[in-house]
Parts: structure tokens; sequence; C-alpha cells
């Protein structure tokens, strides 16, 4: 009875043990493979904040399953309402890989794990971005990630994680609050434009951008591209008061520009940049000022008659050419002055 | 009729005008290439500087900027002559190449390698006793396994090369042998210059074949200490060789360029540009990012004997100060032989080890150290970086223009100071070096700072009370 169970024992050991690796190999195998599940969100550290006042804002992460070796923090803000004043890491993500850049309406820095071995995982704040207040909004004012925001998981089959993101807002009191009234109108190009569709559950995909939604929505615009506007047509609607509006003109380099409605909702901005002659898709995106939810819709209009002509380039940001014109300004000289020497020639031999 | 044109011929006077006209046109182009250059220069924002006293950021690393490399002009150990110098520029990494040529390693007896590590030893000698550690750029090819015995051609039989790798890091790596830890080797010098062999991503001149069989060789060591193998090692910063050697295979720990760049903000677009490639090889954004020979030029330049260097390397440590690459080595320590316009920060010693405005650099920014606050308003030509450390605070200004002539009187403007009575240090390397006691009611403390032109500076507050 005694080799019986010892048999019977040592039989169970033997089915078990590869039974247990083979469930521990497929939990690893599950670990190392998460699908994408990170999501980045932003919260200021204050309701509200006056004029002049600086506010700071944490970027969080929520890694789920994944292990995160790098995270490029792209960040769009009305440039009317803050002026970004720094952007850094923070505890959970000990490197800088790309040091803080700030624009007018951006903020961007990528931030690391400090190696593979020790990847960022769980919750909690990665980076830290401080903004000045510019001016009184009756509604909240939203800071949004960009869609070229990237966290780069270690292991996945999809090296980008990033499975969704969530704006933050705040409320600007104090000084001009006129501000909020009138519709405001700033210009930027931020590498990734428009928020992610991804954001929040609530936003559409990008597949149902094409068309404007089929059920009554608060979101509308119209866009006036006569040929009298020069290349930069009027983009002007309606949206809930004091939504942070994103429009995004789809060309070959994107313009991104960020308004805010005002307190009756409505909305209007141009390019800052004139378009070329051609048909464009503008994607237009309003973020509630209280619920955080996202609506988008898309439209699609034509410059004609020949009267826009910007070059392509110049929404590109490059920098002034610090001595671009000179060899220009030389060869035009030049030729001038031969000009007159040869002119002065033929005078001599006409008189002399 | 003027009166010269009444008492002279006609003739006379064309050919007087015809004079004029051809003496007065160069200076016209002069004086107007001049008025260009001038208009030129002067597109660009000044600086309106905005410390924010309680606005702390992110540790400042003053390390990375502590690496140097050395060229290979003499075929001997250059920095002995020099060694008391470069230890008082306490380098963390110095970087040699040549190492197998200039200090004739191998040799090969049949199909026998054999190695000789006695003259390379002395040069790594030398170099630790600096308190650097070296990075050793693999290169070039021995001779005596080289096609034609030609050191920039790729061997006979690969496999030499591969041991020859494998022999190096042995010796210097082992445990048994010379027992150093974290040691760089970089896999060959400017591969793309025709100077170093003009290596392609394909073809015989394979860079990628030559990086492979210097990793077979590095797979082979045993029993030795963490070790670095990198690459490329080009002349600058480019998408298809990092690429190309990010989907190796091979073991790669570190990826390497030089840069000789005219404008120290490119350095931060490079950087970028890398970590953007990277993103969708995640493990390869955490490893180190070696610049292992920076300059604002290539070729050997006067300007390496200035001010303009010093400035110049000054402003690219700004532009580094936060996330830039793990280690920017200046080129080179010391002149060549004959070298009245070398870039090195030291003369040669048969020309007096003449000390160049550059070397003082490295410790002036070291005062830096601390946590770095949130500065604003830095400008086309003035950029800085301030810091925390102990409750003193400090700015750091440099005026750099890469024309060589730009001048600029630069608000600086402290807030969210306590209140208290502070003594104020302006220190301008190689210039004035003064104090002043400020009584600071509002928290705010206001100075402009003239910044001559390729100038340096350090604003020091500390609370006396």
């Amino acid at each position: 009875m005694k080799k019986v169970l010892i048999i019977l024992t040592g039989i169970i050991l033997l089915v078990s043990i590869p039974i247990i690796v083979f469930f521990v190999g497929q939990q690893q195998e599950i670990r190392n493979k998460a699908a994408p599940a990170t999501t980045l969100s932003i919260q200021p550290d204050k309701t509200s904040v006056s004029v002049g006042e600086t506010v700071i804002w944490k970027i969080l992460i929520n890694t789920a399953e994944n292990r995160v070796a790098s995270a490029k923090v792209s960040l769009i803000f009305d440039q009317t309402k803050f002026e970004a004043l720094s952007i850094t890491n923070s505890t959970l993500a000990p490197r800088i890989l790309n040091q803080g850049t700030l624009g007018a309406g951006t903020a961007t820095i990528t931030v690391a794990a400090q190696n593979t071995t020790n990847p960022i995982t769980g919750q909690g704040e990665i980076a830290i971005l401080r903004l000045k207040a510019l001016n009184g909004s009756a509604t909240p004012v939203a800071v949004q990630f960009a869609t070229d925001s990237f966290v780069a998981g270690i292991g996945e089959d999809n090296p980008n994680v990033l499975t969704s993101t969530q704006p933050g807002s705040i409320t600007i009191v104090g000084g001009n609050s006129d501000m909020a009234a009138a519709p405001t109108n700033t210009t930027t190009f931020p590498p990734g434009g428009v928020p992610s569709p991804t954001a929040i559950p609530t936003t559409k995909s990008l597949e149902n951008l094409v068309a404007q939604p089929a059920s009554p929505s608060a979101l509308n615009f119209t866009v006036d591209a006569e040929a009298t506007r020069g290349g930069k047509p009027l983009f002007k609607g309606t949206a809930p008061a004091g939504a942070t509006i994103t429009i995004v003109i789809h060309a070959v380099s994107p313009q991104t520009q960020v308004v805010t409605a005002d307190t009756t909702g409505n909305w209007e901005t141009t390019p800052a940049i004139a378009l070329k002659t051609g048909t464009y898709t503008v994607v237009v995106t309003a973020l509630h000022p209280t619920t955080g939810t996202t609506e988008t819709v898309s439209s699609s209009f034509t410059i004609s008659g020949g009267i826009g002509g910007a070059e392509e380039n110049e929404i590109t940001g490059d920098a002034i050419p610090e001595t671009g014109s000179t060899e220009t300004t030389l060869i035009l000289l030049v030729a001038g002055c031969l000009m007159m020497v040869f002119g002065s020639i033929t005078l001599t031999k006409k008189y002399i | 009729m003027n009166v010269l044109e009444q008492n002279t011929s006609p003739k006379i006077t064309s050919l007087i005008s015809i004079i004029s006209i051809l003496l007065f046109l160069p200076l016209l182009l002069f004086a107007t290439y001049q008025s260009v250059t001038l208009i030129t220069r002067a597109v660009g924002t000044p600086a309106n500087i905005i410390v924010d006293t309680k606005a702390v950021l992110e540790p400042i690393k003053t390390d990375f900027y502590h690496a140097f490399a050395q060229g290979g002009e003499e075929a001997e150990d250059m920095i002995a002559p020099i060694s008391a110098e470069v230890k008082s520029l306490r380098p963390k990494l110095i970087r040699i190449d040549h190492i197998y040529d200039n200090f004739s390693v191998v040799k090969k007896d049949g199909g026998n390698l054999s190695f000789d590590w006695s003259r390379l030893d002395g040069a790594i000698n030398t170099i630790l006793a600096t308190g650097a550690k070296p990075v050793l750029a693999l290169s070039y090819m021995p001779a005596a396994i080289a096609k034609g015995g030609v050191i920039i051609n790729p061997p006979d039989n690969w496999d030499d090369w591969a041991t020859v790798v494998e022999k190096t890091i042995q010796h210097y790596s082992g445990k048994g042998e010379k027992n150093l830890g974290g040691i760089y080797y970089e896999v060959w010098n400017e591969p793309d210059l025709g100077s170093f062999g003009s290596w392609k991503l394909s073809g015989e001149k394979n860079y990628l074949t030559l990086y492979k069989y210097a990793a077979d060789g590095a797979k082979r060591v045993q029993n030795a200490n963490y070790f670095y193998l990198g690459g490329p090692a080009t002349t600058g910063l480019y998408k298809n060789w990092i690429m190309a050697l990010a989907s190796t295979g091979a073991r790669v720990d570190f990826f390497s360029w030089h840069s000789y760049l005219p404008d120290p903000k490119r350095y931060v677009t490079d950087q970028e540009n890398f970590i953007t490639w990277m993103l969708p090889y995640p493990w390869h954004t955490l490893k180190p990012t070696m610049i292992t020979e920076f300059g604002f030029t290539g070729d050997k330049s006067t300007l390496y004997n200035t001010t303009y260097a010093a400035a110049y390397t000054a402003a690219v440590i700004r532009q580094m100060i936060s996330g830039g690459a793990s280690h920017i080595f200046s080129f080179e320590l010391k002149d060549g032989p004959g070298q009245t316009n070398g870039w090195g920060l030291i003369g040669h010693q048969n020309a007096g080890k003449k000390i160049k405005p550059r070397y003082s650099v490295y410790g002036f920014i070291d005062q830096m150290v601390g946590n770095r606050l949130q500065v604003t308003g830095e400008g086309t030509w003035v950029t800085g970086f301030a810091s925390i450390n102990n409750k003193t605070i400090r700015l750091f200004l440099v005026n750099f223009d890469k024309s060589g002539s730009h001048v600029e009187t630069v608000p600086v403007k402290f807030t969210n100071l306590d209140p208290g009575t502070y003594t104020v240090r302006q220190h301008f390397l190689f210039g004035s070096d003064s104090k002043t006691q400020q009584p600071i009611t509002d928290g705010i403390l206001e100075q402009k700072i003239y910044m001559a032109t390729q100038t340096m500076v350090i604003i020091e507050l500390t609370k006396t009370d």
C-alpha cells in the first residue's frame, strides 16, 4: 500500500509539474505580450488660476500591463490663454531623452525609464508642465495631448502602447475675461496636430470623421473660402460655450489652430499661412470644458482663383534664414553694375 | 557744363568717368555685401532672461561633457606629455583611435595572429592615470590582416578581424587581464569618410559586415567585466546608418556619431531625430548616445585657438544640459605636431603646451551643478540655464555668435526670491569677477548684463542672512 501511495504521488508530481510549467509559461507570455493598454492624462494642481499666475500640470501615466521604455509627451493648448514656462520629467520617468521644447501653444518632452530592466510600470507622474495664465475665461480652458504623443512599450508587437489620452482643464479667473466672450484666434504648428481620435471613449473614430454626424450636434461650422480671402478661408461655427476647438487643415504639412468658443458658443478663425490653390479637408474637434468629452466633425473646401499660393514650405515653420538673400542680392548687384559699365562704354564710344 | 568738362577734353572726361566707375564698383559691392551681412545677422531675438527661483526642475548632470577625444597625429602615447593638464580637466572618458596601427598591436606569422599590447597599454595607463576611462575606437584594420596591407581596407579573412576584436576586449575588460569595467568599444572611426575607408552599407566595404564580425568577436569574450560595443561613429548623424545598425540584430550597446556643426541648436535637433527614429525600437531609446567628436568645424581652424571655440562649446553644453546625448567628446585634447590651427585644447609640447580658451569652459560650467531652475527668455545668441545648489542660485549665460561679432545687453530678472540680503557675484570667464550686496524685499532682483561677443558669465546669488 505504501508503495502504491509513493507511486501515485510520483505520478501526480510528474503530471502536475509540466502542467504548472505550461500554465506559468502561458501567463509569462501573456505578461510579456500584453496588449497596448497605456493611458496618459493631465491634471492641474488647482481648479482655477488667476491671470498672471502659474499652474502646474501633472502628466500621469497608467501602464496597465505594459512595460514602458520611453514616452513622448506632446501637448497643445490655447496660446492666448497660456504661456508655456517649462516642462520636465518626474518621479516615474527618471530620464529625459529629449529636452522640453516650448512653443506657442505647444509643449513637448520625451522621458524614459532608467533602463530596460527597470521599465516604467504602474501609475504615476512622468512629467510636469508649468503654464502661466494670460487671459481670463468664463469656462475652463483645456490642455490636451497631440497625436504624436507616443508611449514605447517593451516586448510588444506594436511598439506604441498608448491607447487613450485624457485632457485636463482649468478656469482662468481675473484679467480680461472679455477674451472669453470674443472668439479667440490662435495658430500653432504642433507636430502631431489634433488630439488623438482615441483620446477618450466618447470621441468618434477616425473613420467617422469624413462626414458630418447624422445626429444633432452641438458642434457645427462653415468654411468661407472665397477667392477674395487670399487663400485664408474663414472657419466659423458654434460649439458648447467655452469649448476648446482644435482645427486641423490637412495639407502636405497640416496646419493646426486652437481657439476657444465664447460664452455664447461662437468661434471663428483663419489660417495664419495662406493656403495654395487646391482642395483640403478640415477636421474640427471640440473639447467640452466641463465634461471633457470631445466631438469631431469634418468638411472639405477648395481654394481657387490662384489668389492663395503660399509656398508649401511656409507652414513647416522653418527658421528665418540668417544669410538667405545674400547671394541673390549680390548677383543682382553685379548684373546691375555690369550693365552700368557696358552702358558707360557704349556712351563713351558714341561721344569720343 | 562743369569746371572739369570746361577745362578738359571730352575724351579725358570720359576716361576719368570710366576709371571712377571701375574704382567705385568694387567699393560699392563691398559696402553692399557688408550691409547685407549686417542686416541678415541682425535677424534674431535678443534675450530677456527670467529665472523663477522656486520652479525647480531636474538635476543637472555635469559628467557628460567631461569627455574628450584625441586624434592619432603621432604614432605614440600623445596624452602622456600633457597628462597633468588633462587630469585637471577631470575627464570621465577619453577616446582614442588608431589603436592598432599607431601601437603596432597585431602580427601574423603564418596563419597565426599574435598580439603585443605593451605600447597600447602604455597609452591606456596614461588615460587611466588622468582619472578617465578609455573609449577605444576599434581602428583601423591591422596591416597584418588587411587586404593589401592597407589599414582602411577590409581584412583578407573576416574571422581574423573578429579575433582581433575579441582579443582586444578580452585584454582590457577580461577579469584575468586588465580587468577594466565599463569600457566602451566603438567599431571604427568615421567609416563614411574617404580617409578612413569610405565604407558603405553594402558591397565589399560594408560597415555592417565590419560591425557584425566585431560583434561576433565580442560574443566570444569570456569572464569579462561589463563592456559596451557600439557604433557607427560616422561623420554626422545619418538616419540610414543608424537605422541599419539598429536593425542588424547584432549586439549594439550604444550609438555614436560625430557632430561638426556651426549651430549649437542643431545638437538638439539631432537628438530629437535620433529618439524619433528609435521610438519604434523601444529598447534602443534607452541606450547611451555618444557624440564621440564634436566641434564647430571638422577642418583645422585658428578659431580653435580663441574664445570663439570656448563660447561654442559652452553653447553646445547649454543645449545638451537637459535631455542631451549621454556623452559629448570635445575634439581634441592636444594639437598635432607643427599645428598652429589645430583642434587641440592644449598646444603640442613642442610649441609650449599652450592652454587655449576652450580648456577653461568645463570647470567654469561645473559650478552650475545642482537642480535646474526654470529659465525663460533665451535669445538667438544669448542662451543659458540656471541652477540651485545648497540655496545658492546660479545663472549661466553664453553669448555665442557664429558670425563672431554680436554683442548684447541682456535684461536678467530673478523672481520668487526669499526676502533678505544677497551677495550677488558676477563672474565672467576670462573677465571681471565682482561682488555686491543687494537687499531683496519684493522677491525680485533685476540686472542688465553686457555680454561682449563670445563671452560667458555666471551670476551667483547667495543669501547672507
